[in-house]
């Protein structure tokens, strides 16, 4: 399944070092082994999960990140939360529950919720379904190697499920004063957060990583 | 295990390892030090891990300041303004019997992100003076600051959604203030300073020969 793999300085085959993983925490190098399906390789001194081995991991990764990306977009096109006061009503979309902050002037903030509440998580959707689809397909994306490590790096930024959680606060904190209606597009969120998160569970980087091509640079 | 004898690690094999998609490469020959795989930019450990790390953490602390003691949002009704710091929201939680709340924001706002400041300093400070004491224990307490860190984001999604639902004019609004953004850059410090920092510091210290 490998691609050969080349030195980057001489172009020659380097498959001497190859069966060779290192520690991303600690250094240590391991020998590469085989693992059975399901199952998981750690570092033998400082615990640090190496790669595991989830079943049919392209195909339902690929599912769950086109189902995400359906849900995200319904989540963008109706009202987030409803609410009633006094005979007045309010609706509150995601897009602009990101860009309140711009209205007042705080344009740091209006960014930080922007991008790690919108941008992030749709910009790491679209990099997965970019780099799951051909492999699926058993083709190799242009420049799969860069694209999925931006897509990685995108990761820890995107904090829709934080959103979420921060407007159940909201909700219940205005629950006193006014009644809060969960909208169309509360539920399409609720439904995308779920499946994000089973696709960091099913996601196992380095099976893509195998598929990625060298480049001499 | 045998402490005196150094485990072989890819800096001791001369091995490259790339921290963003694990291929190793050989140090010798390598032109631009960029992953021949994914681009990235290859270095034996993060580049100054720790000086930026203290940075980070130094500036997290001086925002930590304005973002406890400014107010993060005002409830203007009927004319009249409630500002509210963190802690007073925290409070206000308490008050109306929301304690599972109260404890969530708590947590989220203000114990993850003064714990996540006394690891990274105490992290910090055990490498540089080279200390020896249970790296595994220490590398697994970054991993978890590592992931926790992001979770204290909850509150600046709470001022968004109230500032963003409460838009009812004279009757009430509610405006974000100058401590969210603090707070919202003291969360960004922290997780920018938690991905600076290097672990692999932590076992070149414990690996060292005693002096």
């Amino acid at each position: 399944m490998n691609p050969a793999v080349r030195s980057p300085a001489t172009g020659r085959p380097q498959d001497s070092i190859q069966p060779w993983v290192a520690c991303p925490d600690c250094d240590l190098l391991h020998r590469r082994a085989p693992l059975p399906s399901r199952g998981q390789a750690r570092c033998r001194r400082c615990g640090a999960l190496f790669y595991r081995n989830p079943s049919r991991m392209l195909e339902q990764c690929l599912a769950l990140t086109l189902t995400a990306l359906a849900l995200f977009t319904l989540a963008n096109l109706f009202p987030l939360l409803n609410l009633r006061l006094g005979g007045r009503e309010e609706a509150l979309t995601l897009i602009e529950g990101a860009l309140t902050f711009l209205d007042q002037g705080h344009w740091g903030l209006a960014g930080l919720v922007f991008f790690t509440s919108l941008l992030f998580p749709l910009l790491r959707l679209l990099g997965l379904a970019y780099v799951l689809l051909p492999l699926w397909r058993g083709r190799i994306p242009p420049r799969l190697g860069p694209v999925f490590r931006w897509t990685q790096a995108f990761s820890p930024w995107s904090m829709a499920e934080i959103f979420l959680l921060g407007g159940l606060v909201a909700a219940v904190k205005l629950g006193d004063m006014a009644a809060i209606i969960p909208g169309t597009a509360a539920y399409a969120f609720i439904g995308m957060i779920f499946i994000n998160a089973w696709i960091g569970f099913k996601l196992e980087p380095r099976m893509i990583w195998d598929r990625a091509p060298m480049h001499v640079a | 295990m045998n402490r005196s004898s150094a485990p072989l690690t890819a800096a001791g094999a001369g091995l490259l390892l790339c921290q963003d998609c694990g291929l190793l490469s050989r140090r010798s020959g390598v032109k631009g030090l960029h992953c021949p795989r994914c681009g990235a930019a290859l270095h034996l450990r993060k580049p100054n891990a720790l000086g930026r790390t203290w940075a980070l953490v130094i500036a997290a602390i001086i925002l930590y300041i304005p973002a406890n003691v400014l107010p993060v949002m005002t409830v203007i009704s009927l004319g009249r303004g409630e500002p509210d710091t963190i802690l007073s929201g925290v409070i206000q939680l308490l008050a109306s019997g929301l304690w599972p709340l109260a404890a969530l924001v708590f947590v989220a706002s203000i114990l993850v992100p003064v714990l996540k400041l006394g690891v990274m300093i105490f992290l910090l400070i055990s490498v540089q003076r080279g200390c020896r004491w249970r790296p595994r224990d220490r590398t697994r307490l970054f991993r978890i600051t590592e992931l926790a860190g992001r979770w204290s984001m909850i509150d600046i999604f709470v001022i968004t959604i109230l500032a963003g639902l409460v838009q009812l004019g004279e009757l009430a609004h509610i405006e974000a203030n100058a401590g969210a953004t603090a707070f919202g850059a003291v969360v960004v410090l922290t997780m920018l300073a938690a991905q600076a920092f290097d672990p692999r510091l932590i076992w070149d210290a414990a690996d060292a020969a005693p002096k």
